[in-house]
């Protein structure tokens, strides 16, 4: 018997609200089946259930929002009653989950302005969970907010205590200002007056939007939490170094434009996707750049899923993984990529896709940028950038002609790898994309 | 087909690609790139569903003429002259 969890759709998701279930219980359920819609910052992800066998029980409702690793169904895996738990595989995303959670068997959850820690097997224990209670004062500044264990008994002053009662001011969230931290009468009027500030705020933002205005901004908000969220783990943990090449791609281009003549409409490459298979090719022999940085270790993936990062119109940012590309041809993944692409603009992308990229992609050529030197989504170890192809002076072998140039760049993890590496990869991209024959292989 | 018919059919493809445009707000000479952030996946979203409702194949190179309503308008009134 093994727990379904709510998924880790990616290092910055803490939590995700269990919207539809595809199955219930009794029902048998391959590996791969898409068995619940969750939503999360990122829109309604359809997860992915990865292992096979029967749904015994079903433990989280419809409409419930859970941390990231509670359990969501109990689920009787058809290798456990062959092989026994104890040989059970511990699968990538199980790992991920428990890796970014913050801190040792501990679970960060979010509630409004709240933080509140609990340990995972208090969490394990629980049928569901609860999630911690607002409190009365919506959102506290850091100099009255209680720390979650302060030790021994609350010095208040008597005037304080009084004023505490009559105004239902709950003085073991306040932090004292007066002697040997004592909680005075000011500290108590000013945890009201912020109480006060706080819900008329709210109140006058609800009546001056209309609701679905709301639920957008509120929706692209939490993208927006999520993405600062990850960056900025990104920035304070990864060593990143940076490269840096320009690329001929006029034979690239010619043999694209040519096949794109012969086909039809439906049928057309996009430089995107030869992007895609490009990096996935030259990943092939630089599997010091494919893979994750969890725990003080470098763990080289075991496919290429290459994330391509998707701008969506309405704000915010995605990078969906495509499968395998270093091994599917060219002529699969286009509508593959273009399936992709579409499905995460419209917010119907699979749990697999948002967890499994091992490397990412950012390419801004469609707004004329030229260079982008990208920040690295963790865990994983490198992004590779692509600005705009433009006209550009080009010598070689003594000549000097005009040709499409694109410049490329890659932000490597140091831990994982160095400049040395780098730039080899980046030498297999330049030489990939001078023989065009390659893509077709 | 008449140059409004065909207008609706360039606006309806473009909003069918882009479900966040209003047809409302979609000027003729309104460009899908600087305007309104087609990017080339988008783009391609276009050609198809003009292919799809019009039965025509618009040659990758010909895609620089037809970078508004506008332009799109004139140059598939063009090709269905022909």
């Amino acid at each position: 018997m093994s727990e379904f969890r709510m998924p880790s759709l990616g290092a910055d998701m803490e939590k995700g609200t269990l919207a539809i279930w595809h199955i219930s219980a009794g029902q048998a359920v391959e590996k791969g089946d898409i068995v619940a819609d969750v939503e999360t910052d990122k829109g309604t992800i359809e997860v992915e259930i990865f292992e096979s066998g029967i749904i015994t029980e079903i433990l989280v409702k419809e409409g419930q929002e859970v941390p990231v690793g509670t359990p969501l169904a109990q689920i009787q895996s058809a290798t456990a009653t062959a092989t026994g738990d104890a040989s059970k595989e511990v699968s990538g995303q199980e790992k991920l989950a428990s890796v970014q959670a913050p801190g040792d068997g501990v679970l960060a959850l979010q509630n409004n302005a709240e933080k509140v820690c609990v340990k995972k097997d208090e969490i394990d224990g629980l049928d569901g969970i609860r999630l911690p209670e607002k409190k009365a004062i919506v959102r506290e500044p850091a100099h009255l907010r209680a720390g979650p264990a302060r030790a021994g008994r609350l010095r208040v002053t008597p005037l304080a205590r009084k004023i505490a009662e009559e105004l239902g001011v709950n003085l073991a969230l306040l932090h004292g200002s007066g002697i040997d931290g004592a909680i005075t009468r000011a500290d108590v009027l000013q945890a009201r007056d912020l109480a006060a500030s706080a819900s008329r705020s709210q109140s006058q933002s609800q009546t001056a939007n209309e609701l679905v205005q709301k639920k957008i901004s509120m929706k692209s908000q939490g993208m927006r939490q999520a993405i600062a969220r990850a960056m900025t783990k990104s920035k304070k943990e990864i060593p990143h170094y940076y490269l840096q090449t320009e690329i001929d791609m006029e034979r690239t281009l010619a043999w694209m434009e040519q096949y794109n003549r012969e086909v039809s409409v439906k049928e057309r490459l996009l430089v995107g996707v030869l992007l895609v298979k490009a990096v996935a090719l030259a990943m092939n022999k630089f599997p010091e750049l494919n893979g994750f940085y969890i725990d003080d270790e470098f763990h080289p993936a075991d496919g290429v899923h290459v994330g391509f990062a998707i701008s969506l119109r309405q704000g915010g940012l995605i990078a969906p993984a495509m499968h395998d590309c270093d091994k599917k041809p060219l002529l699969e993944l286009m509508p593959d990529f273009l399936d992709l692409v579409n499905r995460t603009k419209s917010g119907k992308l699979r749990s697999s896709e948002i967890s499994d990229a091992t490397v990412t992609i950012t390419s801004l050529g469609d707004r004329g940028v030229e260079t982008v030197f990208g920040v690295i989504y963790p865990p994983q170890v490198a992004l590779v950038g692509f600005g705009a192809i433009t006209e550009r002076p080009w010598a070689e072998s003594g000549m000097l002609g005009v040709r499409r140039i694109m410049t490329a760049t890659l932000s490597a993890d140091h831990r994982a790898s160095n400049g040395h590496c780098g730039g080899l990869f980046l030498s297999e991209l330049k030489t990939i994309f001078s023989q065009p024959y390659l893509f077709k292989e | 087909m008449d140059h409004v018919e065909l207008e609706q059919m360039v606006i309806s493809a473009l909003t069918a690609v882009a479900p966040d445009i209003e047809a409302c707000e979609v000027e003729m000479t309104t460009d899908f790139r600087n305007d309104l952030d087609i990017d080339s996946v988008d783009y391609l979203n276009f050609i198809i569903k003009l292919n799809e409702l019009l039965q025509v194949e618009i040659p990758e190179a010909d895609y620089k003429n037809l970078t508004s309503p506008r332009k799109a308008v004139d140059y598939l009134s063009k090709i269905l002259a022909r």
